[in-house]
């Protein structure tokens, strides 16, 4: 697909990730963990902009908001148990989960979005908490992903993991307009 | 002489019973509410217990009350993948971790109880809008523990993280008396 078609401006609203191949720096990882931890506040405000339209997708055939605010919360607590893993087990191979099926489970319907903004707010400060005692040693600790086939390290999965919210975060704002 | 499961410090309710034959929606639902109720009961242990006592392990060689909280919010984040896992795929087979090595990681120390507190109410609601709407099938579907070499169904694993909560619960009490 063309990079610039409007379909692409649609599901990549911040455009593609780009992963570092060399360490980060303490200075280089600051904007990525001040960024992780304003995501649930600024998904708050979005989901206010965006008043009843949080109901629609935010492309045609895409997520609803709805399903995007409950999909951060579920990925983001299996992202936070991957930097667990990989810092208690060598090179773990973490758990993949179909994504597109969690978003259709019933609860995602029903459950109000005040749950899932609270609880990426409590999970987020308790991941934050957590990144921000690591030592160089364990910023370079990495997991393996067995459906991509890679191996990242914990600082440029903190890279990729602040993309994903600031990724949606973008569709949650064509919502707004 | 006592073993583990027989001393009233480790398991002060005594060890989980899991039932082996499908349980009614009568038989299910004093479990569903035990879920329901643990944040609350937590947070009143806590508040019961104060600043000080927090930091004390529950028995000689245990876990501290802080400990203990967080090790819950950490558990029940699982807990709720595993579920989500079994919903969407067949008899999937789920990630264990290392529940010691994950309670001695530095932001166990330093988090604020109420951070986790306040995520595993949100988990919870979110957990049990899930439950409340799984037909009789889905109770029944099934995960595979590779650590354990178990295979559980839903509603078995209900009744364990039912008891789970309230387990820790006791222990919070030995502290909070």
């Amino acid at each position: 697909m063309n990079p610039s078609s409007p379909d692409d401006l649609l599901r990549f609203p911040i455009g593609r990730l780009q992963l570092p191949t060399a360490p980060l720096t303490p200075a280089e990882r600051a904007p990525y963990l001040q960024q992780l931890a304003e995501l649930p506040a600024q998904l708050a405000a979005a989901v206010a902009a965006a008043g009843p339209r949080i109901e629609l997708p935010y492309r045609p055939g895409g997520w609803t908001g709805r399903q995007v605010i409950h999909h951060l919360a579920d990925t983001h607590l299996n992202l936070y148990s991957r930097f667990r893993l990989a810092l208690t087990e060598d090179n773990p191979t973490v758990r993949p989960f179909d994504e597109a099926a969690w978003a259709e489970l019933p609860d995602v319907a029903t459950t109000p979005l005040a749950v899932s903004l609270s609880l990426l707010e409590s999970l987020h400060a308790r991941w934050g908490g957590l990144l921000q005692h690591l030592d160089e040693a364990q910023w370079q600790r990495t997991f393996y992903h067995p459906r991509y086939d890679t191996t990242l390290r914990l600082d440029q999965a903190l890279v990729q993991y602040t993309w994903h919210g600031r990724h949606h975060l973008g569709h949650l704002g064509l919502l707004e307009k | 002489m006592l073993t583990p499961e027989t001393d009233p410090l480790r398991y002060p309710i005594g060890p989980p019973e899991l039932p082996t034959t499908p349980l009614t929606p009568a038989g299910r639902a004093p479990y569903l509410q035990q879920l329901a109720e643990l944040p609350a009961l937590l947070t009143a242990a806590a508040r019961r217990m104060g600043g000080e006592r927090l930091q004390l392990p529950y028995r000689p060689g245990g876990w501290t009350g802080r400990q203990v909280i967080h090790h819950l919010a950490d558990s029940h984040v699982n807990a709720y993948v595993r579920f989500r896992l079994a919903l969407t795929e067949d008899n999937p087979t789920i990630r264990p971790y290392d529940e010691a090595a994950w309670a001695e990681l530095p932001d166990v120390a330093a988090s604020p109880i109420t951070v986790s507190l306040s995520l595993l109410d949100n988990l919870h609601s979110r957990w049990l809008t899930l439950l409340h709407q799984l037909d009789e099938a889905q109770w029944q579907r099934t995960f595979y523990h590779p650590g354990t070499e178990k295979t559980s169904t839903l509603e078995q694993t209900l009744v364990l993280y039912a008891w789970h909560g309230r387990h820790h619960l006791a222990h919070l009490n030995l502290l909070a008396a």
